[in-house]
């Protein structure tokens, strides 16, 4: 279609590199020995990886977006499991319409998201709190817990259910017996995903936090604004490999 | 319906349960998303406070603020396109940040489709490390690539190309670059996957009744691809047309997007009014782009 | 009833404008060549270890106006054949001509060709109407001669109040008449069906038998079918083609198939047959006297030179086979009788051999019925032999 693909071929090996570049790039920059970011001058240190085990600092950041990242990973899958269920299960003519709304924090633009919620919390007093993160990242990840779970929801067999049902198990019992065990791998994917996007989610946590409660991607904002500190890169660099190690791990699980 | 005398063995009536369900979502979403807007909605109507927040007094001063500029001395009204332009340029460069992730996407999502399994495994990989990667590191590690000490700019001078870095970063190109960057997975992931889906025999039903490669690509595999281009589309522009961190790292803050003039109302500005209304606008904006082209997929299913 | 038609020229041209030529009308020339493949080769991946030899040297050729179905099993390499002549694989050795014309290197959309796919590939995003006018657009026929012609092709194929749904609101047989009139629209010389009536239910299938066999004679175009399917291939097909394991096992009308076997594939894949081990026990004229182990000698006419000794295989209808009692013959033991409404089924043991036998109807013709574990003598009707050399 594309000329024997070469084209295709060619836009492949160039979209690849230049998604891929950048995050190379990143690894010299980390290891350089001066205090400002830049590339190292023949002369390489460990020490802006060293800094990142600063409890007050990048650990106390880590520890914190860990915290949210777990709490709402897990409460936004709850909901959008029991969510999955409740449309599987009764199928309602409103389905499209109640999906649709729920799935409204990913049509939303990210930073109207941010100055609305800001406003909310404000209002409620938990801006720049740990709960207030909480919530804000539940609203955002839940449209893709929804996603993946309703996912694994269409491949299940309707007659699992209403033969569980037929044997005498309760509406409960069938949902706890029988649909959740095998939905599983949606769950956790739905997990996964849920929590990986709180880790990473900076557009609505640079608008409601800061201060008090200060997470990994708003320290590095700050540190790249202020100071240019190189603990930045290094902290770029193992939240690459991280992040390519648990995509390789769940690879070959699967 | 054959399971209502089931439903009698339960203590809880179906109906009741199923509601149980869905409601918690269904109040996270309204709480904390649709009350919000609301809440912005009106704070777009009101003054700003002297000290941040808000006073309740009813204005449009917010939605005239982005046309008129207003004078101090006599409080008459004279049209300044600042506001405007920053928003038009939000809008030019997340249509042409759409437009050419989906030129770049097509033939690479094409190419990756037609891959044997293995090998496609490794170019999904590939195309899924960035997707995952943190939003802010990866826009991070472009200005790292594009820096006047970096790869390209090194690379360059050393092969004698160029006597002085080239000026990569902290304009408008590296902005538009960002973008592309940063989304070009939301563009490439749905349409591999649309032509995962494509039925490669359409194509040949097209040569079989005479249509040259240029006519069946146009005519077959993009209407039939709709879909997934729509879909790709909406998921690179949605997030460009209100970027915050590309504008705000890669262009220096001197090329500013109206995410960042949003940002500003919270921080230095202080005035959330103006921040409502801006929001108020590039919901709209995004609303209008996303009801038009989910009309034309609709469309495309209805003729 | 034949109509007069016309074709587009199979020559490529850089736009879609290619025009009818003429004086090559099949209709008028009954006894011309339609398609010939000479010392055709296929191999996939040629030249890696996952190399396959999916067709080893076909000779073929096809007459116009013919109803012609290559059959075979699934992965015989027939599809491949089709696809070749359609131009949607590139042979890797040898010719292809289609009405005397060299097409081995065109590319589909430069042959006066059209397919009707198996699961029908048509235009999801268009209406029916769209999706006949498709070739005749591309071939840049004028708006009204478009528009008639489609109306004629929906007339054919009986879809004129369809005209304006798309195909994934149609039923299998709906899809199956709009994929024909959009393959007959553009009017090819040659018409490729791929396994067309596969998707469709067993009823609908032999309904759309004897509209595809009307529909060809209708339009007097030749008619290249794909099937798995045998007794498909014996119901429509002036001549059919049997292919095996990529290569061409035997080619006739379906009598000749049916009832002059040449191989053993060919006997066991077409029909049901009984296949026999002999061993030939001398040739006198044109006939062979054959031992079979544990039965005796029978005797059969043998075609190619065979010599005493030689193993050979029969076969032998299950129909043609004669059961008896009260001879003094009796040699074979019934171990099984099943019904089939329309005929008797008997299972047999003579030595070491199964046979099958099958009566139209048990008793019927003055043969009697038995039961499992009568002792039953075999006999053959005259000429239902067929000696096998491979």
């Amino acid at each position: 279609m594309f000329g024997k693909s070469r084209l295709g071929g060619f836009l492949a090996g160039a979209s690849g590199l230049f998604l891929l570049l950048p995050l190379v790039a990143v690894i010299p920059f980390s290891f350089t020995a001066k205090r400002f970011l830049s590339m190292p001058d023949g002369e390489y240190s460990l020490r802006h990886y060293v800094a990142i085990f600063d409890p007050d600092t990048w650990l106390a950041s880590i520890g914190t977006s860990t915290l949210v990242a777990l709490l709402s990973s897990v409460i936004a899958t709850a909901l959008a499991a029991a969510f999955g269920i409740g449309i599987w299960l009764r199928r309602p003519a409103s389905g499209r319409f109640l999906i649709g709304l729920v799935l409204l924090p990913i049509i939303v633009p990210p930073v109207t998201s941010a100055v609305a919620l800001y406003f909310l919390l404000a209002q409620i007093g938990l801006l720049d709190t740990v709960p207030g993160l909480v919530l804000s990242h539940v609203v955002m990840i839940v449209p893709f817990a929804v996603i993946a779970i309703l996912g694994a929801l269409s491949r299940l067999d309707r007659n699992l259910e209403l033969a569980a049902r037929n044997l005498g198990a309760s509406q409960m019992q069938s949902i706890i017996m029988v649909i959740l065990p095998n939905i599983r791998f949606g769950l956790f994917a739905a997990w996964f995903v849920s929590l990986v996007m709180s880790w990473e989610e900076s557009s609505v946590t640079l608008f409601v936090s800061g201060v008090n409660v200060i997470t990994l991607p708003k320290r590095i904002w700050d540190n790249l604004r202020l100071d240019l500190d190189p603990a930045v890169a290094a902290i770029s660099v193992i939240m690459i490999l991280a992040t390519t190690l648990v995509i390789l791990l769940r690879k070959s699980e699967t | 319906m054959s399971a209502r005398p089931l439903a009698l063995s339960s203590r809880i009536p179906a109906r009741v349960a199923h509601a149980g369900l869905l409601w918690p979502s269904l109040g996270v979403i309204l709480a904390f998303m649709v009350a919000p807007i609301a809440i912005m909605l009106t704070y777009s109507f009101l003054v700003p406070g002297a000290y941040g927040g808000v006073e309740w007094t009813f204005s449009t001063a917010a939605y005239e603020q982005i046309l008129f500029e207003r004078d101090f001395l006599d409080d008459s009204l004279t049209f300044t396109p600042d506001y405007l332009i920053i928003v038009a340029r939000s809008l030019l460069q997340a249509t042409v940040a759409t437009l050419l992730c989906l030129v770049i996407s097509v033939p690479t999502a094409y190419y990756i489709a037609t891959r044997p399994d293995r090998v496609k495994n490794i170019w999904l990989f590939l195309i899924t490390i960035p997707y995952w990667v943190n939003l802010l590191i990866r826009t991070i590690a472009l200005l790292f690539v594009l820096r006047d000490d970096g790869p390209i700019n090194s690379a360059l001078i050393d092969v004698g190309v160029i006597g002085q870095p080239l000026a990569l970063s902290y304009n408008g190109f590296a902005i538009s670059l960002g973008l592309i960057y940063s989304f070009l997975p939301f563009m490439v992931l749905p349409l591999y996957s649309a032509f995962e889906r494509f039925d490669f025999r359409l194509l040949e039903a097209a040569y079989d009744l005479y249509a040259s490669r240029r006519v069946a690509f146009f005519r077959i595999v993009l209407p039939v691809m709709r879909p997934g281009l729509i879909a790709g589309s909406l998921l690179v522009f949605i997030p460009s047309v209100g970027s915050y961190l590309a504008p705000d790292i890669l262009g220096g803050g001197k090329t500013l997007m109206i995410g960042n003039l949003i940002g500003t109302q919270f921080q230095a500005a202080r005035n959330w009014p103006f921040g409502a209304a801006l929001s108020m606008i590039l919901l709209t904006i995004t609303l209008i782009v996303l009801f038009w082209l989910a009309r034309r997929a609709a469309q495309q299913q209805m003729n | 009833m034949q109509r007069a038609i016309k074709h587009p020229d199979p020559r490529p041209r850089a736009e879609s404008n290619i025009v009818p030529m003429a004086g090559s009308d099949p209709v008028r020339h009954p006894n011309s060549v339609a398609a010939e493949v000479r010392n055709l080769r296929k191999t996939y991946n040629a030249g890696t270890p996952h190399a396959h030899e999916a067709l080893k040297d076909v000779d073929l050729s096809i007459r116009a106006n013919e109803f012609f179905t290559l059959l075979g099993p699934s992965g015989c390499g027939k599809t491949t054949l089709l696809r070749i002549l359609g131009g949607f694989e590139m042979l890797t050795s040898g010719t292809c001509r289609i009405f005397g014309e060299d097409v081995s290197r065109l590319p589909p959309e430069a042959r006066p060709v059209n397919t009707v796919f198996q699961q029908y590939a048509l235009f999801p995003h268009m209406t029916v109407r769209r999706n006949i006018a498709f070739g005749l657009e591309m071939l840049g026929k004028p708006r009204a001669e478009v528009e008639s012609t489609v109306e004629r092709m929906l007339d054919l194929v009986h879809m004129t109040d369809y005209a304006d749904r798309r195909p994934d609101t149609m039923s299998g047989g709906q899809r199956q008449r709009v994929a024909l009139a959009r393959a007959l629209a553009p009017q090819p010389k040659l018409l490729l069906l791929d396994e067309p009536l596969s998707a469709l239910d067993l009823k609908l299938r032999q309904k759309m038998r004897l509209e595809l066999k009307s529909l060809q004679r209708e339009t007097g175009i030749t008619f290249i079918f794909v099937t798995h399917d045998q007794e498909e291939a014996l119901a429509m097909s002036d001549r059919v083609a049997v292919i095996s394991n990529g290569h061409l096992q035997q080619v006739g009308t379906p009598e000749d198939i049916y009832e002059q076997p040449q191989s053993r594939f060919v006997a066991d894949f077409i029909g049901e047959s009984n296949l026999i081990e002999a061993k030939v026990a001398g040739v006198t004229g044109g006939e062979a006297s054959l031992d079979i182990e544990g039965f005796g000698k029978v005797h059969a006419p043998v075609a190619e030179r065979v010599e005493d000794g030689q193993k050979v295989w029969l076969s032998i209808r299950p129909e043609r086979l004669v059961l008896g009692s009260g001879d003094g013959q009796e040699r074979a033991k019934v171990t099984d009788r099943t019904y089939l409404g329309n005929a008797v089924e008997y299972h047999l043991h003579v030595g070491e051999h199964a046979l099958t036998a099958r009566s139209p109807r048990g008793g019927l013709r003055g043969r009697q019925d038995f039961a499992p574990g009568d002792v039953v003598s075999v006999g053959f009707e005259p000429g239902s032999i067929k000696v096998l050399l491979s």
